[in-house]
């Protein structure tokens, strides 16, 4: 039996299309990771810079009336901006440096306690205290001292106010230390879970709701990765989570480029079936129409053994073409410099976080893509076994798979709701499973059964008239 | 002699058409056995049913003791051939093409692939691509993959298609060399008997899916010459010494051709040594003989087509 399979693969590897095949499977996998790496990384950021805020100072100075307290302290602003040269004071983003940060909150909180610009009627030892934090802010910013400028806050600020729980949770995890602490990033979803798990700290835990369970998880995974400092993650998807649900990863987040590229490589194992599908359409009708069966058969071989031989030929070559392209994915994104391969899979399970791999997470897509393509070379392999003309058997099975998927979806759209019965109702396993079929209440285990159903009558009646024909 | 291959009662339809009616024959070791028949007589469907390529309506094959459809990998493993066109992988080189076919059978060694490739006479050639061989290259890269693993059957479809005459020596020479040393059962398919002749020992001629007649090349051979016998004689003097042997020996017949040429003829039961008694009456009547030549006016063919003359203008 090895050697017949040696033989088949002897047939395979000999024919100049298939090292054709082989190099459109190359380009297109690597090919697709250049493009996703290139175009997530290439955004096109906007930043203020000094021009802009001359500019904006300019018009403001003309527009604004000598009574508009809040214009003249956003003047004043904006004359700070320019001495200490930081021009990001105005920008909401997740990447605005420190610096700007410090100084919209050394006017918003404390020059405006200063000032009194909504004339509230401060006390004149508040405005002094003002006064100092403000002047200790603008101190930071010019010697650069991050640390000293998050416990300025804390010392300042309100313990009840939400920025206090930031600048506190900061220095508490001593990112304090270091502005450019990825762990930063962290800080607003922990003080939110925190909040929420604050909320519901006096009610009888028979009364939590979702949100309690869904904060402490959020909770104790975000710790978990400050304290071990884990930068990148996948996690399960929140079903709050927009990016996810937009991303069509409706069961995890991706918090790591590496292993999302990889997750999306699995649609590249449609190029692996496709090309198999080629081989399987000429595995036995080419060799009638070459006219080789009659030596292949003028052997002390038993039919069934060639038979089955060449569909494991088919089945091998497959399984190793899909692990092909995951290794081709992940070796693409290694050479193209895709961010977070490190990255380890979090949940909370019982009370504690567990970490497990990202690999055996991505390699799930790869095995439902595998399992899929297995299906439909089954089948071609079949109509392969009843042909004389290999040109034929192709486009037969290409044609059936075209025509089997736009069928069930009209049975679907209609209705019909026998249509779930069908073999292409029932391919397509990873959406199946995430609950994207187009029949409802289609479940895993029903739609395995009917493809192994499937496979087994395609393999018998591929048998059977493949033993029987007359050469 | 024992039997290598055995058939009783073969009877085979394509749809309703009967292609063989009850085909009976059996085939001896040692032997180079001609299968003999016009287009569509039903030569390749016998034989594909020896190999197993078709099934069997009904009747039995028997090779070395192995029933074809009950046995085929027994009846399979003494056997080796070539069947219609020595189709191989265009793709693959020679020696690719019988590595194939060596992995589907047990202990052919690499030695003895490169003895067989030299026996056919490919070794300069073997590695190159099957797509650039030409026709009769294709046949001896056929035979070189049915001789692989020493059968005792060998199943020649119409091997000597395409060969060059050289080609056709050589294969020859090896075919009676396997059959008469090696004791070898060689089954040879043809519609060209000036063929068999040189290369068979016996021949079955088959009509229209039945077996006509099964004979030693000897009894054709004595069959062709018919019931007459014809000598060309060359001689001094030619009507006058025609003259003196029909006055002495009245049952001659005969003409006179030119001046030192005549033919004459007479029956063939009055045997083979009558024509030493002509000559010698001829060589005591002072005529000089220059030369005397038999003269064959049915070939094999005409047996042939005799035998098969029912079936001779339509394809069956």
């Amino acid at each position: 039996m090895l050697k017949l399979i040696y033989n088949e693969y002897q047939k395979i590897f000999c024919r100049k299309g298939t090292y054709v095949m082989l190099a459109l499977l190359l380009i297109g996998t690597v090919g697709f990771q250049f493009l996703i790496n290139r175009l997530t990384s290439n955004y096109y950021y906007w930043l203020p810079d000094q021009a802009y805020v001359e500019s904006e100072l300019e018009w403001m100075k003309e527009t604004t009336d000598a009574s508009d307290s809040m214009g003249q302290m956003q003047i004043a602003m904006y004359e700070a901006m320019l001495e200490l040269e930081v021009y990001d004071v105005e920008y909401w983003s997740d990447d605005q440096s420190w610096q700007g940060e410090a100084l919209s909150n050394a006017f918003y909180e404390f020059y405006y306690i200063v000032h009194d610009v909504d004339e509230i009627g401060y006390t004149q030892s508040e405005k002094e205290t003002a006064q100092k934090a403000f002047d200790a802010i603008i101190d930071c910013i010019k010697t650069g001292d991050y640390s000293g400028y998050c416990h300025i806050m804390v010392d300042n600020l309100e313990p009840s106010s939400y920025s206090y729980k930031n600048y506190s949770t900061i220095i508490q995890y001593g990112l304090d230390k270091n502005p450019e602490d990825w762990r930063l990033e962290l800080v607003d979803t922990l003080v939110d879970a925190e909040q929420t798990l604050d909320f519901y700290k006096d009610w009888n835990e028979e009364d939590y709701p979702d949100s309690y369970y869904t904060a402490l998880e959020k909770y104790e995974i975000a710790n978990y990765r400050m304290t071990n400092n884990i930068r990148y993650c996948v996690m399960n998807a929140d079903a709050s989570d927009i990016n996810a649900i937009i991303g069509g990863e409706a069961d995890y987040t991706y918090n790591t480029p590496f292993w999302d590229n990889v997750d999306s490589g699995s649609l590249m194992v449609t190029l692996v079936s496709i090309m198999i599908i080629v081989i399987a359409g000429g595995i036995i009708a080419s060799e009638f129409s070459q006219g080789t069966i009659k030596f292949l058969l003028l052997n002390p071989v038993k039919r069934g053994k060639i038979y089955f031989s060449k569909y494991l030929t088919l089945l091998t070559l497959t399984a190793f073409l899909t692990a092909v392209t995951l290794g081709l994915t992940i070796l693409s994104n290694l050479i193209f410099g895709a961010e977070g391969s490190d990255a380890v899979y979090l949940t909370f399970e019982n009370g504690q976080v567990v970490s497990r791999s990202v690999f055996a997470l991505t390699l799930s897509p790869y095995l439902f893509a595998l399992v899929d393509a297995i299906v439909t070379i089954t089948l071609a392999f079949m109509i392969s076994s009843f042909m004389r003309s290999s040109a034929l058997s192709i486009g037969l099975s290409v044609g059936v798979l075209l025509a089997g998927s736009t069928i069930t979806a009209i049975l679907a759209g209609f209705g019909f709701d026998w249509g779930r019965y069908l073999l292409f109702a029932n391919t397509g396993l990873n959406s199946i499973m995430q609950g994207q079929s187009l029949f409802p209440h289609h479940s895993l285990s029903f739609a395995v059964g009917n493809i192994i159903v499937h496979m087994v009558v395609f393999l018998l009646i591929g048998y059977d008239g493949f033993t029987r024909k007359e050469v | 002699m024992n039997a290598a291959i055995e058939i009783r009662g073969l009877n085979k339809y394509f749809g309703k058409r009967q292609v063989l009616n009850n085909v009976t024959m059996t085939l001896n070791e040692g032997e180079v056995f001609g299968f003999l028949g016009p287009n569509g007589a039903g030569k390749t469907t016998t034989i594909k049913m020896i190999v197993g390529l078709l099934a069997i309506d009904s009747g039995t094959i028997t090779v070395c003791g192995h029933d074809v459809e009950k046995d085929f990998v027994g009846a399979m493993e003494c056997m080796g051939g070539i069947v219609e066109n020595p189709e191989t992988y265009k793709y693959m080189t020679g020696l690719q093409n019988l590595r194939q076919y060596a992995r589907m059978r047990k202990g052919i060694t690499q030695e003895r692939i490169m003895e067989v490739v030299e026996l056919v006479g490919l070794s300069n050639r073997i590695n190159e691509k099957v797509s650039k061989y030409s026709l009769g290259m294709k046949q001896r890269l056929g035979l070189a993959q049915a001789l692989l693993h020493h059968p005792k059957v060998l199943i020649l479809d119409e091997p000597t298609n395409g060969l060059d005459p050289a080609g056709i020596k050589s294969l020859r020479d090896i075919l009676k060399k396997l059959a008469h040393q090696e004791g070898v059962c060689v089954l040879v398919s043809s519609h060209m008997m000036s063929e068999m002749e040189l290369m068979c020992d016996r021949v079955g001629i088959i009509m229209k899916g039945s077996i006509v007649d099964v004979k030693t090349i000897d009894e054709l051979v004595a069959q062709s010459r018919g019931t007459t016998l014809t000598f060309h004689y060359h001689v001094e003097k030619a009507a006058e010494a025609f003259e003196a042997l029909k006055e002495q020996f009245t049952e001659l017949t005969g003409h006179v051709m030119d001046d030192t040429h005549f033919e004459l003829t007479y029956s063939s039961e009055l045997g083979d040594t009558y024509i030493g008694r002509l000559n010698h009456f001829l060589f005591s009547d002072n005529f000089t003989i220059y030369t005397v030549l038999p003269v064959t006016n049915r070939h094999l063919e005409d047996v042939f087509l005799e035998i098969t003359a029912e079936g001779g203008e339509q394809i069956a």
